[in-house]
C-alpha cells in the first residue's frame, strides 16, 4: 500500500505507481439464471459483457467465481435459481456474495420464494428494487423495510405527492437507523425467539470424535409497537461471571458458582440493530429490533456439547461379495423429549446385488437410486436405542476400485433441545408506552452435517 | 431464436417467430398510440408493463422509442421508471430520439418530489449519450446542492458517470473539490457514495486523497453508516498508516466489534484494516492474527456455501504468513464428505501450511482417509499433501514415509502414482529414509505405469544404484522396453539413469548403456532425446572420468524448495486482501485488464497507449516466435551448445 504518500486531502500527492488498484464493490451487472442455464432478467449497471459466453458456460461447477475472458461471474445458488454478479474489476468479494444474498432475501421478503416463476410474474416490482439498491454498482440501501416503504406495488399511493412523507421516506432511507421505521402500531405485542442449532459432527471409523461443534442463529420475530428497547440474555459463561462479580463484590469468588451453569461461545455475530459497543464491554445484547423477522445473531459453540445421537456401526466385510451392517442408534436426550424426521443413510457399495434388512422400528430399506439403505424413524423419543441389521450381497467385478466407504450420514430434529446447553434466561423490552409484551421462545437442534466414518 | 438475442440488437432477420412477435411489437404501438390509454392509468400501466416484458425476454422493442418518450410525461411513479428503464436500455442505439426524452428529464430533476428527482437524476446520467454531455453538468451540480439526501446520493454517483462520459466537464465543475467537502455531508450514505465516487474518478493518482482528519472523522461515525458503507470506509482506512502506535491502537479499539458483525464483508473488510495497521510491528501483528481466528472460523463454518469458501481462500492466505496460528485448530480443516470438490483441494492446501510436530501424526490419519475419495483431484492432492507435509516437518518423515508406502498397495493407478513422486521429493531431502523405500523398489517398478511416477522410480533407481544390489536387473526390462516408451520425458529420464548407474555399477551397466545410447541416438521421434543421448556419448567419449565428475553428482537438496520461500506475488496479493485477487491466488494485475483503459484521465489515450503497447507486445512475441523456430531448426548443433558451454565452464574448475 503507499497510502502513506498521501498527507493531506489538498496536497497533490505524488504518483508512484501510475496504476494503483483499488478495490472497490464495483457490480457491473446482475443476472438472474434458472436451472437450464437461460437467463431470466437481467439489469446492467456499467459493463457490457458477453451474454453468449454466459449462456455456453452454465455448468459453472461448484466453484462460485468463474472467468471467462476480461469479465468474471460471482454466483450463488438459490433453490435452482442462480444470481450472478458480473464485474471486470477487482471487487471486495465478501461483499458480492453477501450482497447477492441479501438481494435473494429481499427478493423472498418482496414475493415469498425465489423461484423462475415468481421472477417472471414480479419482474417490473423487481426492477425497480434493483434499481435502488445498486446505484452503478456500489450497493445503496437493501434494507427490506425501509424499501418496503417507498416501493410497493401500488405506485399510485406514492406518486399522489404527500410530500412531506416522501421527504420523510427519503431520510430515512439514508438515515442511520435504516432498519426501523417510526410510529409502528400493534394492537398486541408479541416476541417470538427461536434457536436454532446445527449440530455438526464427524467421527471416525474407529469411534473417536474428530470434530463436533454447534452453529447456531437466533431468529427473532419482533411485532413490538413504537420504538422498543429490548435487552437479552443468553446463559452465556463470560456473563454470568460478570453479574456474580456485580453482586458481591467482596466475595470474588468464581469457584461459587455452580459448574456448568454457563456456556462458553466461541465466537458471535450480531445483526447490525444490537449495540456491539456495550456487547464488548459487559457482554449485554441490547438492540432496537427491526419490524418483523430478522437473524439477531449467530454464534459458534465447540466445548461441552451434547450429542443428541450416537451412532454405533458396525460394517464387516465377508469376503469379496457380502457385507453386514448393523447400526446401532441411541438417543442421549431425556425421555421426554423426542426426535423427529430422524433419517439414517447407510452407504452400500455401487455393486450391490440385494440386502435384506431389518429393524425393529421405522422403515428400513435398501434404495439403489440413494446408493445405500435409508432408514426413516419418523418419531425417535430420548433415552432409547433403535437396531438395525442387514446382510447385502455383491455383484463380482474385476479390477474395480476399493469402495471409498463414504461415511453414515444421518437427520433430525429435536424440537426443545439444545445440543450446546444455551438457554435464553430473559428478555426485556423497554418502550415509552410500557405496554405488555407476550414472549415465547422455541428451541430447536437440527443434524447439520452429521456424520459417521465406517 | 429471438429470446435469446440480446437487447439492443435488431433480431436476425426472417423467421415465423419473428414475423409473430413483430406483430405483436406493431400491436402495442397502436396501444400506445391510442387517446383513450391517457384516461385509464392502470391500462397504460399494464402496456408499459408488456412493453418491458418483451424488452426482458430480450425482444427488440426499440421501435416503440418516441411512443415511449411520450408515455415518460406521467405523473405515475411506476410508469416513470419504467420507462426510463426502456429509455437507458435503447438510448444507445437511438440517440436521436434521445433527444426528445432530455426535456422531460431535465424537467422530472427539478421535480418537487425527491424520488422523482433522484430518480430522473439517475436515468438521465445512465443514458450514455454523447448529446447529453451539455445538460448534464449543471444538473448534478444542482443535484449535488439538493435539500434532499437521497438525491444528493444519486448525484454523487452521477458523478462518476459524468466522469466516465465527459472528464473534463468535472474539472470545470471543479466537482472533485465539491465531493472532498461532502465528505462531511450529514447522511451516511451520502458520505460513502462519495468515497465510492472520489476512489473511482482519482483513481491515476491512487484514489481519495486521505488523512489523519478525514480518516477520524469516518471513523467516528462508523456506526451511522450500514453494511456496504462500512466496508467502503473501512477499506479506505486500511489504506491510511497511523502517524503514532497510540492511534493505531485507538483505531484497532474502536472496530474491534465490528469482527462480531453478521456480515461476512464488514468482517473481512475490518480484518483487512487490522492487518494493515499492524504490518510495520511484528508483536502485535502476530497477536492480530490470533484475535481474527475466531471470527475467521465462524465464518467459515456457519453460513452459506459461497461465504464459507471465500473465507477459506483468506485463512489459506493467512496461515500461508502465520501458519501457527491455525495450528492448533486443524480439525476445523477436515473435509466433509459432502463437501465440493474445490473446497477440499483449498482445505488441504490450509492443512499443508498449518501442519507441524504436534498435528502431522493426525493429520496424516486424516488425510489417508481421503485417499479412497471418489474424486481424483482430492485423492491425488491427499496424498501430495501428506508427502509435502513429510517434507516441511523433518520430524515426521518417518511417518509420512509409511503412510505413503501403504498408499502404493492401494492399487489406485493414480495415488499409487502421486505416492511414488511424493518419496522422490521425500528422498531428494532426506537421504536417511532411504532404506525403507528402496525395499519395495522391485515391487514398485512393476506397478508403476505412469510417466511422471516413473521418472521418481529411475531418478531413485540411479541415486540409490550402489546401494541397491539388483539394480541394474531391475533397471534390464525397462531398456529393452525403450523403443515402446511414449513419453519424452521418462525416455530422458531413462538416458539419464541408465549413465548414471553406469558409473556405480560400471561392469553391469556398461553393454545397457551401450545399446541404449545406440537405440535413443538412431531413433529420430524425439529431437531432445536423440539430442541428449549425443551429449552423453560425446561427454564420454572424450573424458570418462571427467564425465563422471560432471554426471554423478549427488540430487540432495539442504535448503527450503522455491516454492516454499515466501515470494513477493505473496506480499503483493495480500496487499489486495478481500478481493477477487484472494481467490485466484493472483493479483489484480493478471486478471484487470478492462479498467486501466477505462479509468485514466484521458480514455482516449490510454486506449492508444494500450494499442501501441498491444502492436509492441505483438512484435516481441512474433520476434521470440522466429527465435524459437530458428533453434529448432538448427538442430542438434543449437541445441546441444548450452551444453557444451556449461561442460567448459565444469572442467575449467
Amino acid at each position: 500500500m503507499d497510502g502513506d504518500k498521501f498527507c493531506s486531502a489538498d496536497s497533490k500527492a505524488p504518483c508512484a505507481s501510475p496504476v494503483q488498484r483499488l478495490s472497490s464493490a464495483m457490480i457491473g451487472a446482475l443476472l438472474f439464471i434458472n436451472a437450464k442455464g437461460e437467463i431470466i432478467l437481467d439489469r446492467k449497471y456499467r459493463d457490457d459483457y458477453n451474454k453468449a459466453s454466459v449462456i455456453a458456460n452454465k455448468e459453472a461447477g461448484r466453484n462460485p467465481v468463474k472467468t471467462i475472458g476480461d469479465t468474471h461471474f460471482l454466483f450463488i445458488c438459490v433453490s435452482g435459481m442462480y444470481a450472478v454478479a458480473v464485474t471486470t474489476g477487482n471487487p471486495q468479494c465478501a461483499t458480492c456474495f453477501q450482497f447477492l444474498h441479501q438481494v435473494v432475501n429481499l427478493f423472498k421478503g418482496y414475493f415469498g420464494d425465489f423461484s423462475e416463476e415468481s421472477l417472471r410474474n414480479n419482474f417490473v416490482l423487481f426492477y425497480e428494487l434493483l434499481d435502488e439498491v445498486l446505484d452503478y454498482g456500489y450497493p445503496q440501501n437493501c434494507s427490506i423495510d425501509v424499501l418496503k416503504m417507498y416501493i410497493t406495488q401500488e405506485g399510485d399511493k406514492s406518486a399522489a405527492a404527500d410530500k412531506a412523507q416522501s421527504q420523510a421516506v427519503t431520510i430515512q432511507a439514508t438515515g442511520a437507523i435504516s432498519w426501523r421505521k417510526e410510529g409502528i402500531k400493534y394492537r398486541k405485542n408479541e416476541l417470538f425467539i427461536d434457536v436454532i442449532e446445527n449440530c455438526n459432527l464427524m467421527v471416525s471409523n474407529k469411534g473417536t470424535i474428530l470434530r463436533n461443534d454447534v452453529s447456531g442463529v437466533i431468529q427473532v420475530k419482533c411485532y413490538l409497537s413504537g420504538t422498543p428497547e429490548c435487552k437479552f440474555g443468553l446463559n452465556d459463561k463470560l456473563m454470568l461471571d460478570n453479574e456474580a462479580k456485580a453482586k458481591k463484590p467482596g466475595a470474588a469468588a468464581p469457584a461459587a458458582k455452580k459448574p456448568g451453569s454457563g456456556i462458553e461461545i466461541d465466537d458471535v455475530s450480531f445483526h447490525q440493530c444490537v449495540k456491539l459497543g456495550k456487547f464488548d464491554i459487559d457482554r449485554t445484547i441490547s438492540f432496537v429490533p427491526p419490524d418483523g423477522e430478522f437473524q439477531l445473531m449467530s454464534y459458534r459453540i465447540t466445548e461441552n456439547v451434547n450429542l443428541p445421537f450416537r451412532v454405533l456401526p458396525v460394517v464387516k466385510e465377508l469376503g469379496r461379495t457380502r457385507l453386514e451392517v448393523n447400526v446401532k442408534i441411541k438417543a442421549m436426550f431425556t425421555f421426554k423429549l423426542f426426535a423427529t424426521n430422524v433419517v439414517i443413510k447407510i452407504p452400500l457399495p455401487k455393486n450391490t446385488a440385494q440386502a435384506n434388512v431389518s429393524a425393529a422400528s421405522g422403515k428400513c430399506k435398501y434404495e439403489p437410486a440413494q446408493g445405500g439403505i435409508t432408514w426413516k424413524i419418523r418419531r425417535f423419543p430420548g433415552d432409547t436405542e433403535y437396531f438395525m441389521s442387514g446382510e447385502v450381497e455383491m455383484m463380482s467385478t474385476m479390477g474395480d476400485k476399493q469402495w471409498s466407504r463414504p461415511p453414515i450420514v444421518m437427520d433430525f430434529q429435536v424440537p426443545m433441545f439444545a445440543a450446546s446447553g444455551l438457554h435464553v434466561r430473559f428478555l426485556k423490552v423497554f418502550e415509552k408506552s410500557n405496554y405488555q409484551t407476550i414472549k415465547w421462545v422455541r428451541y430447536i437442534t437440527k443434524a447439520g452435517s452429521y456424520q459417521h466414518r465406517i | 431464436m429471438a429470446t435469446t438475442a440480446a437487447p439492443g440488437q435488431p433480431p436476425p432477420p426472417g423467421g415465423v417467430v419473428i414475423e409473430h412477435k413483430k406483430g405483436e411489437v406493431n400491436e402495442l404501438k397502436a396501444a400506445l398510440r391510442n387517446p383513450a390509454l391517457d384516461r385509464d392509468p392502470e391500462k397504460k400501466r399494464d402496456v408499459i408493463k408488456r412493453v418491458i416484458a418483451y424488452m426482458t425476454l430480450g425482444i427488440d422493442v426499440s421501435k416503440l422509442f418516441s411512443e415511449m418518450i411520450m408515455a415518460s410525461a406521467s405523473k405515475d411513479h411506476v410508469v416513470k421508471k419504467m420507462v426510463y428503464l426502456y429509455i437507458t436500455t435503447y438510448a444507445t442505439a437511438n440517440p436521436e430520439l434521445s433527444l426528445l426524452a432530455i426535456n422531460t428529464l431535465q424537467k422530472d430533476c427539478r421535480d418537487e418530489d425527491p424520488m422523482t428527482r433522484g430518480l430522473a437524476l439517475r436515468s438521465f446520467t445512465s443514458l450514455r449519450l454523447e448529446n447529453t454531455k451539455e445538460y448534464l453538468p449543471s444538473v448534478v451540480a444542482a443535484g449535488l446542492k439538493d435539500s434532499s439526501p437521497y438525491v444528493r446520493k444519486t448525484a454523487v454517483i452521477a458523478c462518476i458517470k459524468l466522469h466516465r462520459l465527459a472528464p473534463e466537464a468535472l474539472v470545470q465543475n471543479d466537482a472533485v473539490n465539491t465531493l472532498y467537502n461532502m465528505l462531511r455531508d450529514r447522511d451516511a450514505l451520502v458520505v460513502s457514495n462519495c468515497i465510492s465516487a472520489l476512489n473511482e474518478i482519482l483513481q491515476h493518482e491512487g484514489g481519495m486523497a486521505i488523512n489523519k482528519l478525514i480518516i477520524h472523522h469516518l471513523l467516528n461515525r462508523i456506526k451511522e453508516f450500514n453494511e456496504w458503507s462500512q466496508c467502503v470506509v473501512l477499506d479506505m482506512v486500511a489504506r491510511y498508516k497511523p502517524e503514532t502506535q497510540q492511534e493505531t491502537f485507538d483505531i484497532m479499539n474502536l472496530l474491534e466489534e465490528r469482527l462480531k458483525h453478521s456480515n461476512s464483508a464488514v468482517v473481512l473488510a475490518a480484518t483487512k484494516v487490522f492487518l494493515n495497521l499492524t504490518q510495520d510491528m511484528k508483536a502485535v501483528h502476530a497477536q492480530v492474527y490470533a484475535r481474527l481466528k475466531a471470527p475467521m472460523l465462524t465464518l467459515m463454518t456457519g453460513g452459506v456455501f459461497e461465504q464459507g469458501f471465500v473465507c477459506l481462500k483468506h485463512i489459506a492466505l493467512l496461515t500461508s504468513r502465520s501458519p501457527a496460528v491455525f495450528a492448533g485448530d486443524f480439525k476445523h480443516f477436515f473435509c466433509r464428505y459432502n463437501d465440493p470438490v474445490c473446497v477440499k483441494v483449498l482445505k488441504l492446501e490450509i492443512l499443508t501450511t498449518i501442519a507441524s510436530v504436534s498435528n502431522v501424526q493426525e493429520i496424516v490419519e486424516e488425510l489417508s482417509e481421503y485417499v479412497t475419495d471418489t474424486d481424483n483431484s482430492v485423492a491425488r492432492g491427499s496424498v501430495s499433501a501428506i508427502g509435502s507435509m513429510g517434507v516441511k516437518v523433518p520430524e515426521m518423515a518417518g511417518i509420512v514415509i509409511d503412510a505413503l508406502m501403504k498408499f502404493v498397495g492401494y492399487d489406485i493407478t493414480d495415488v499409487s502414482a502421486e505416492a511414488v513422486i511424493c518419496m522422490q521429493k521425500l528422498l531428494r531431502k532426506y537421504p536417511v529414509h532411504a532404506d525403507k523405500i528402496l525395499a519395495k523398489m522391485p515391487d514398485f517398478l512393476r506397478t508403476i505405469d505412469e510417466p511422471e511416477a516413473k521418472k521418481a522410480l529411475l531418478w531413485m533407481l540411479a541415486e540409490y544404484g550402489h546401494v541397491i544390489p539388483e539394480a541394474p536387473y531391475l533397471f534390464e526390462p525397462l531398456v529393452e522396453g525403450f523403443s515402446e516408451e511414449t513419453s519424452q520425458a521418462v525416455r530422458l529420464e531413462l538416458l539419464a539413469t541408465a549413465t548414471k548407474l553406469f558409473f556405480r555399477r560400471p561392469a553391469e551397466m556398461q553393454a545397457m548403456l551401450g545399446t541404449l545410447l545406440d537405440e535413443a541416438i538412431s531413433d529420430a521421434s524425439f529431437t531432445d532425446v536423440h539430442d541428449r543421448a549425443m551429449l552423453y556419448y560425446r561427454l564420454l567419449h572424450y573424458d570418462v572420468h571427467k564425465a563422471a565428475i560432471i554426471l554423478s553428482r549427488g540430487g540432495t537438496v539442504d535448503g527450503p524448495y522455491v516454492e516454499e520461500a515466501p515470494s513477493e506475488l505473496a506480499d503483493k496479493i495480500f496487499e489486495q486482501f478481500n478481493t477477487l485477487a484472494v481467490i485466484y491466488g493472483e493479483p489484480a494485475e493478471r486478471f484487470v485488464t478492462d479498467e486501466r483503459a477505462l479509468s485514466s484521465v484521458n480514455a482516449a489515450a490510454a486506449k492508444a497507449a494500450a494499442a501501441k503497447a498491444a502492436e509492441i507486445e505483438a512484435d516481441v512475441a512474433a520476434s521470440t516466435g522466429q527465435a524459437s523456430a530458428i533453434i529448432k531448426g538448427a538442430g542438434n548443433v543449437a541445441a546441444i551448445a548450452p551444453f557444451s558451454a556449461l561442460l567448459k565452464a565444469e572442467l575449467m574448475s
